[in-house]
């Protein structure tokens, strides 16, 4: 009788912790007591994945095809990519385009808006795992999770259409990037990614963002093909489109 | 509302995008065009000229990926050259100051840009001077695509 009352005790006391134990954001009321990340940001430039940082080191054959695309561009082969034709960057350098970003929680989810070529990210924080056999897209499927202030997040499953960075500089279908983000000041916001790529990388490249805060800005339709006059041809020659039509 | 309390206010937008490009525009183009990560490369501008053209507004295009300001310049012969000269983008200059009624139709007006290495008729926007004599800068501000 007295072990059962115990037990009884015990359960009541400890059922607090138990109803907490899914994981940080998974429901409204662990949501309230998340960091702050509302509001656009806008990637800052002078610094960052822009400047400076360890260069990237990279396997034989991927040095051997950014230096074969690096010497095209300097006889003036290559001249643009295919962003210019309103293809989207994909992961990771979608995340650091000259144009804001917004990050929303709802339960078991963290979404990332993303102006710039109208795309999104979604970041499952409920706990569950990659699929077995991702698909291959141009942001990955990623999960992620808290780690007090810092939301990490873990995407694999990329399309090998996309580049690492610069045109030149490309990655596998095994690439797989860690995310770290965190506000370093009130309205700074910090990434750091590190990415990984057993084909492409000899070691683990890491680099750091920084986002500004901008509470009173909306983001705005990005509708790249809307009036685009820039365009790449298939062999990376550059052109503009001088038509004038009234609109 | 009139275009005059409009332009007043837009003119003190512009004013201060126009101090911080003086700024940060440096570091801007620097980040830009030594990555080809942003919507499309600078190849076929020479960036080495600044071309200072005067001409009438025929369109002022508030588009995605890009605006384009279409002017109509004369030439010493009487006939006119339509040039097309593309700026950032409505989302970029939208928030700093920028409205799709900047320019009109029918303004006149000077303009800096990059000429095409082409020699077609078009280049990239810099800056302008309106008809009231304020001058827009469109690398205003931080960013850029």
């Amino acid at each position: 009788m007295l072990r059962q009352a115990w037990l009884a005790i015990v359960l009541v006391v400890t059922a607090p912790l138990y109803a907490q134990s899914g994981p940080q954001g998974d429901t409204w009321e662990s949501i309230a007591k998340l960091p702050d990340f509302g509001g656009l940001w806008e990637v800052t430039f002078g610094g960052g994945p822009r400047g400076g940082g360890e260069p990237a080191s990279l396997t034989p054959e991927y040095a051997a095809k950014l230096k074969e695309y690096s010497q095209a561009t300097a006889r003036g082969e290559i001249e643009d990519g295919p962003a210019a034709n309103c293809v989207p960057n994909g992961m990771p350098s979608i995340m650091t385009q000259p144009y804001p970003i917004e990050i929303l929680f709802t339960p078991g989810k963290v979404t990332i808006l993303i102006e710039a070529y109208a795309q999104w990210r979604q970041i499952f924080t409920d706990g569950r795992e990659h699929p077995e056999d991702p698909d291959l897209t141009f942001n990955g499927h990623s999960i992620g999770h808290w780690e007090g202030d810092t939301l990490l997040v873990d995407t694999v499953g990329f399309t090998t259409d996309t580049s690492l960075g610069g045109g030149g500089m490309r990655h596998s279908d095994q690439m797989h990037i860690v995310e770290r983000f965190r506000l370093a000041a009130p309205d700074r916001l910090e990434v750091q990614t590190t990415i990984e790529d057993p084909e492409a990388l000899t070691k683990p490249f890491t680099r750091t963002a920084a986002y500004g805060r901008h509470r009173e800005w909306t983001l705005a339709e990005y509708v790249c093909q809307q009036n685009n006059r820039n365009f790449t041809t298939d062999d990376g020659k550059a052109g503009i489109d001088l038509r004038f039509e009234e609109r | 509302m009139d275009r005059t309390t409009n332009r007043g206010r837009a003119r003190a937008l512009r004013h201060v995008a126009m101090v911080l490009s003086g700024i940060l525009g440096i570091f801007v183009l620097g980040a830009w065009t030594s990555r080809a990560e942003a919507h499309h490369s600078f190849s076929v501008f020479d960036m080495q000229t600044n071309k200072e053209l005067e001409g009438e507004v025929v369109e002022l295009q508030w588009t995605n990926p890009h605006i384009f300001l279409w002017i109509d310049v004369a030439n010493a012969d009487g006939t006119k050259t339509r040039w097309g000269l593309e700026g950032m983008s409505p989302n970029f200059l939208g928030r700093r100051g920028w409205t799709k009624n900047t320019f009109r139709p029918g303004d006149r007006i000077k303009v800096i840009i990059w000429p095409l290495k082409s020699g077609e008729p078009g280049g990239t926007l810099q800056r302008a001077t309106l008809p009231d004599g304020t001058e827009v800068v469109n690398f205003g501000g931080r960013g850029g695509g």
